[in-house]
């Protein structure tokens, strides 16, 4: 496309431009360049210096007109020292008098010293500034006919040091809306046309700063185009003894977070490792920018309802699965259960998730793994946004501490709090005391005080808090007698790191956290659950890589957790229990302040066999208190690149994590509770036809045994019978493959097809069939993707097939006249299965670029077709008639962002 | 009378728009490539009247309408390419009869299609709402409901625009249906007008223009 081809045919006409032709010749500051990109690497520049100079003739008619002038030239020296070239950079002042002429003819037969580089003699380019004075001259009518001609005045017959440069024009390039240097480009000033085209080059240099020298008075056309930037194209006058400074603001054709093709590709040793960059999920549909409500789009996570925080990965149930920050575990992933996760994207960089078969550095759950990374701050300046949406707002600002450190702070808070009253009628019977209201915060330090030393400080924390009154609580159910409801949720952590890596082969890690957890829930004191715990976690990580086909990973990792637990509510129901309405007649209460450590120690070896096997066996030890139980847990993974593009690979593992705490509580559960154990199994095939393409093809299967299961069994304490609760006779088994098709972000576009077929089973204790778990989904598919239009704008869709999931149908009931309620009469477990669920979400994203800052609006459609979803069953009260829990109609998300 | 299925046809205009939009905008993004000076470029700013045809189902009542009616649009937008525009569509109208009322709004997200200029397609979708009363001893509201909204409209652009520069004025006769919101109660709306159209045009430093012009 001709982009400025009329602005460089005018060049090519008639200007005469200066061409640096050797980057060694910038050293020496000429008349009208200044060279900014300084090239360390490059040997040291010697300039020209002038031998011998030849006296210019005074031209007769300024004698006659007593006119002065100055005319500067360049003039081409080659590896010689001889004048090869010169011409009238600037030519003098008023025109036409000659003067051009003979400081051309007299420059012309000057001679010098060679330019050099190192010890080579090189051409080179100068400016030369040449001054006609009229000292001592006599105008011609003023001397005797046979008098000699009047004295010509110019430089002397010695050697001259050329004229000290004027810096005429400073300026500055800037990358529009972030503020970021724009470095080594090109910067031309020129004026004229035609043959009296004049013009030079400057070259920006690590700050994005241009340097002028000795620019005539006047106005001057000022052209700058970087690959990738609007062009600046501006008119800056000159004003003589006045130096001119600017700052310009150039703007990118796009602000795309990658505008290039992924070319890299990270060394993959797992089974199955899914990364997403935080820029990549930022703007995917139905999530409203929240990282863990992605991760429900990969393959092997179960659909769950829009408002449930839980995480079904392969068939597990929730709490088998971890969150991590940094590998630091994280106890409340979501606030009030489900609305948004308690990490903000702002100190971010990763999300990785592994559905199973996972590395021994991370342990205590049989599910998978959801570790996110953080950012490692590393800012050239002073940045942040402000994010506001339907649910929060949130702040986010991050700066360098000189050159070795860096720091960031955020914090969000909701207001669904300050306008919920206004929206609750007066008629609702319920009066919002405090309304849900939820805040977080986070704190990050990095500290970088050489390049074998990392250290850095984490805070983050959560509070949330919900508190009603009722006017009538017999209304919502008649069992409640209290007069108020509250729930509050609070949680912090802090976390010090140190990293050491001395060379390429040592890394090591250590991390020390500690915290506090504080859980109420309360109706009155009619029933309430209270729990304050206190952690703390000592891991230390060692890597020692021999070479690129041998590492060696080995850590110890110590968990202390204190709890003081009062309860007094319900028996619980479990997975795969159909509790219906608990009984709040029938309240269990227990107090006890315990301690719980766990310890482990885990070691792996990855070794690569004639550059295409990659094994990783690993061994992972745990101690558990609660449990007072030791597990061993044996893991392989093996990966076989059989080209560039097909990889093959496979992994078997031993799994284990320990009862919650309720199940081995003396009231509530069996204290003589042992682990709950996994085996994992998956088989698959990785085809990577481009650099931004991957297909991943994986077929798995999990073995569960020793699950805690409901029992109606007792023991003899001492001669008192006491029912045992749970035990760990329960089983369970899933199986499925997982495929994923994703587009990295690349050429405007990402994306991913998930799609996972399985099949997920209990078999409680004491049965003996199995049945399906609560959230078996058969099919699951999700197509999302990203699009980067023009002008900053961008859209994205994500549409999801999912398998209705299984419930307990209910073949009437019957009244029982002790307890006045009316028992269902429950079909086989699981039995019955709900209509397909269907969505489709669109969002839209538009930024907006300006001198120091962006901002963005967003619009997230979730269910845009309206679809009614069925995602329950409910009944009434004699479970004589039955109805379909619908979930979100058509819900519009409004957003914006001001970044700087 | 026709009856019709909001869902099912929100399904079908969906898959429509999808691969319509798909195909249209499966072109290299435009980048920091620069453009003649045209018409269709910069931020829009458009506002539209409309005269009205408004039918509604709804599952108490049947089968309600037609009955005639006014709306009004305002639409803010950008160009992406001489092609494409994509911006924000707000509406609100109404319908009347001697006993019913209706009152109705959307807002939403619309895309303007331009394959053969001047005539160009619009495709909208958003949130919409539907409101009756019947106007008997005072207004009580019979029904009304909030959920999708989806339109599709054809146009002609009259533009005037000062030669060499770019953006200018457009006014647009213009034709469309829009359906909403969905069960229990929607309305399918035809509608004809007027649009006035306001072009900003781009900045210079990403147009490609005379060296004289450039450094004005």
């Amino acid at each position: 496309m001709k982009r400025f081809a009329t602005i460089q045919a005018m060049f090519l006409v008639g200007a005469v431009l200066l061409q640096i032709s050797i980057a060694a010749a910038q050293d020496e500051p000429t008349s009208s360049t200044e060279a900014a990109a300084i090239d360390e690497s490059a040997a040291p520049f010697t300039p020209p210096v002038l031998l011998r100079t030849v006296e210019a003739t005074y031209p007769p008619e300024a004698v006659e007109q007593q006119i002065e002038a100055e005319v500067i030239l360049e003039i081409d020296i080659d590896a010689t020292g001889q004048v090869e070239g010169v011409v009238v950079a600037v030519p003098a002042e008023p025109a036409g008098l000659g003067f051009d002429e003979a400081a051309v003819e007299a420059a012309s037969q000057f001679e010098f010293t060679p330019a050099k580089e190192g010890d080579t003699p090189v051409p080179a380019r100068i400016t030369y500034r040449y001054r006609f004075t009229l000292d001592g001259v006599v105008a011609p009518e003023e001397e005797s006919a046979e008098s000699d001609p009047p004295a010509q005045t110019g430089p002397p017959e010695q050697p001259v040091e050329p004229a000290e440069p004027v810096l005429s024009f400073r300026g500055e390039l800037v990358e529009r809306g972030t503020r970021l240097p724009i470095v080594g480009e090109t910067v031309t000033v020129f004026r004229g046309d035609g043959e009296e085209a004049v013009g030079f080059e400057a070259t920006t240099d690590e700050n994005g700063e241009f340097l002028f020298y000795d620019l005539a008075p006047g106005f001057w056309r000022l052209l700058a185009e970087p690959e990738g930037y609007f062009p600046l194209r501006i008119e800056e006058e000159i004003t003589a003894q006045v130096l001119t400074e600017a700052r310009y603001f150039l703007e990118k054709g796009d602000y795309n977070p990658y505008d290039v093709l992924v070319e890299g590709q990270q060394t993959r040793r797992e089974v199955n490792r899914t990364s997403l960059a935080i820029e990549e999920v930022e703007k995917i549909p139905g999530a409203a920018g929240d990282v863990l409500a992605v991760v429900k789009n990969l393959p092997g996570v179960a659909r769950t309802g829009p408002l449930s925080g839980n995480i079904i990965v392969r068939g597990s149930s929730p709490e088998d699965t971890e969150v991590f920050v940094d590998e630091v575990n994280v106890p409340i992933i979501y606030h009030f259960g489900g609305t948004r996760s308690v990490i903000p994207l702002g100190m971010l960089d990763q999300i990785d998730f592994y559905p199973g078969n996972f590395s021994t550095r991370y342990g205590r759950a049989t599910g998978g793994i959801v570790d996110v990374r953080l950012k490692r701050l590393n800012p050239e300046k002073v940045g942040g946004y402000l994010d506001v949406n339907l649910f929060d707002s949130g702040a986010y600002i991050e700066a360098p501490l000189g050159d070795k450190a860096a720091i960031a702070v955020a914090g969000r808070r909701s207001y669904v709090d300050t306008f919920l009253d206004l929206l609750v009628p007066d008629d609702a019977g319920v009066n919002l005391v405090t309304a849900p209201r939820y805040y977080d915060y986070q704190l990050l330090l990095n500290l970088r005080p050489s390049s074998a030393h990392e250290i850095s400080a984490f805070v983050f924390g959560s509070d949330d808090e919900l508190r009603l009154l009722f006017d009538n609580p017999a209304n919502f159910n008649p069992e409640i007698r209290a007069n108020d409801a509250s729930t509050s949720t609070r949680f912090y952590r802090t976390v010090l790191k140190y990293e050491f890596a001395p060379n390429e082969m040592v890394t090591n890690t250590f991390r020390a956290t500690s915290g506090r957890n504080w859980i109420y829930f309360g109706l009155g004191e009619q029933l309430f659950l209270d729990i304050e715990s206190y952690t703390a976690q000592l891991r230390d990580v060692l890597t020692l890589k021999f070479n690129d086909a041998l590492t060696l990973l080995g850590g110890v990792d110590y968990l202390f957790n204190r709890a003081d637990v009062s309860i007094k509510f319900p028996q619980a129901s479990k997975e795969g229990e159909q509790g219906g309405r608990p009984d709040l007649d029938t309240l269990r209460f227990t107090e006890s302040s315990e301690d719980f450590q766990s310890i482990a120690g885990f070691f792996e070896v990855q070794a690569t066999l004639w550059d295409r096997l990659l094994i990783i066996p690993g061994i992972r030890a745990d101690y558990f208190s609660q449990v007072d139980q030791t597990s061993f847990a044996p893991r392989l993974t093996l990966r076989y690149q059989l080209n560039d593009q097909w990889t093959l690979k496979g992994g078997i593992g031993r799994f284990f994590q320990e009862p919650s705490f309720d199940e081995t509580d003396d009231v509530f559960g069996n204290p003589q509770l042992g682990l709950e154990s996994a085996w994992h199994y998956s088989a698959g095939v990785e085809y990577r036809p481009l650099p931004h393409l991957t297909l991943d093809i994986t077929g798995f299967y999990k073995d569960l045994d020793d699950l805690v299961s409901r029992t109606s069994e007792t023991s003899n304490e001492d001669g008192e019978i006491v029912p045992l609760n749970f035990d760990n006779r329960g089983e369970g088994r899933v199986y499925g493959l997982e495929v994923l098709f994703r587009h990295d972000l690349s050429n405007n576009f990402t994306g991913w097809l998930s799609y996972t077929l399985s099949r997920a089973e209990r078999k409680d204790g004491g049965a003996d069939d199995y049945r399906l778990f609560d959230f078996d989904q058969t099919h699951i598919l999700t197509l999302l993707g990203t699009y980067y239009l023009p002008r900053n704008w961008s859209i994205g869709m994500r549409w999801r097939l999912v398998s209705g999931n299984p419930y307990t149908p209910r073949g009437g009931s019957v009244y029982v006249v002790d307890d006045g309620i009316y028992e269902a009469f429950l079909g086989e477990p699981n039995s019955e299965r709900l209509p397909p669920f269907h969505q489709l979400d669109l969002r839209i994203d538009k930024r907006w670029v300006f001198e120091n800052w962006m901002f963005t609006a967003y619009l997230d459609l979730q269910n845009v077709y309206n679809r009614a979803n069925p995602v329950g069953r409910t009944y009434n009260y004699d479970s004589s008639e039955t109805g379909v829990q619908q979930s979100l109609p058509l819900i519009p998300i409004i957003g914006i962002k001001g970044e700087f | 009378m026709y009856r019709f299925k909001t869902n099912g046809f929100a399904r079908l205009f969906f898959i429509g728009l999808g691969a319509l939009v798909f195909i249209a905008i499966h072109r290299p993004a435009q980048g920091q490539e620069l453009q003649l000076p045209g018409p269709h470029q910069g931020y829009y700013f458009s506002l539209g009247a409309h005269g009205l045809i408004n039918t509604n189902q709804n599952e108490e009542s049947g089968t309600l309408g037609p009955w005639p009616g006014i709306t009004g649009s305002l639409r803010l937008g950008q160009a992406l390419a001489p092609w494409l525009d994509l911006g924000l569509d707000i509406g609100m109208g109404s319908s009347f009869d001697k006993e019913y009322y209706t009152l109705l709004g959307h807002l939403g997200l619309s895309a303007q299609l331009r394959p053969w200029e001047p005539l160009f397609f619009r495709l909208g979708i958003g949130f919409g709402a539907t409101d009756f009363s019947r106007r008997q001893d005072g207004l009580d509201k019979v029904t009304g409901q909030a959920g999708g909204w989806y339109a599709l409209a054809v146009g002609y652009e009259i533009f005037h625009r000062q030669r060499g520069c770019s953006g200018g004025l457009s006014l647009t006769p213009i034709v469309g249906i829009d359906v909403g919101p969905g069960d229990p109660t929607s309305s399918f709306n035809a509608w004809a007008g007027i649009e006035l159209t306001w072009w900003t045009g781009l900045p210079k430093n990403q147009l490609e223009l005379p060296v004289e012009q450039a450094y004005e």
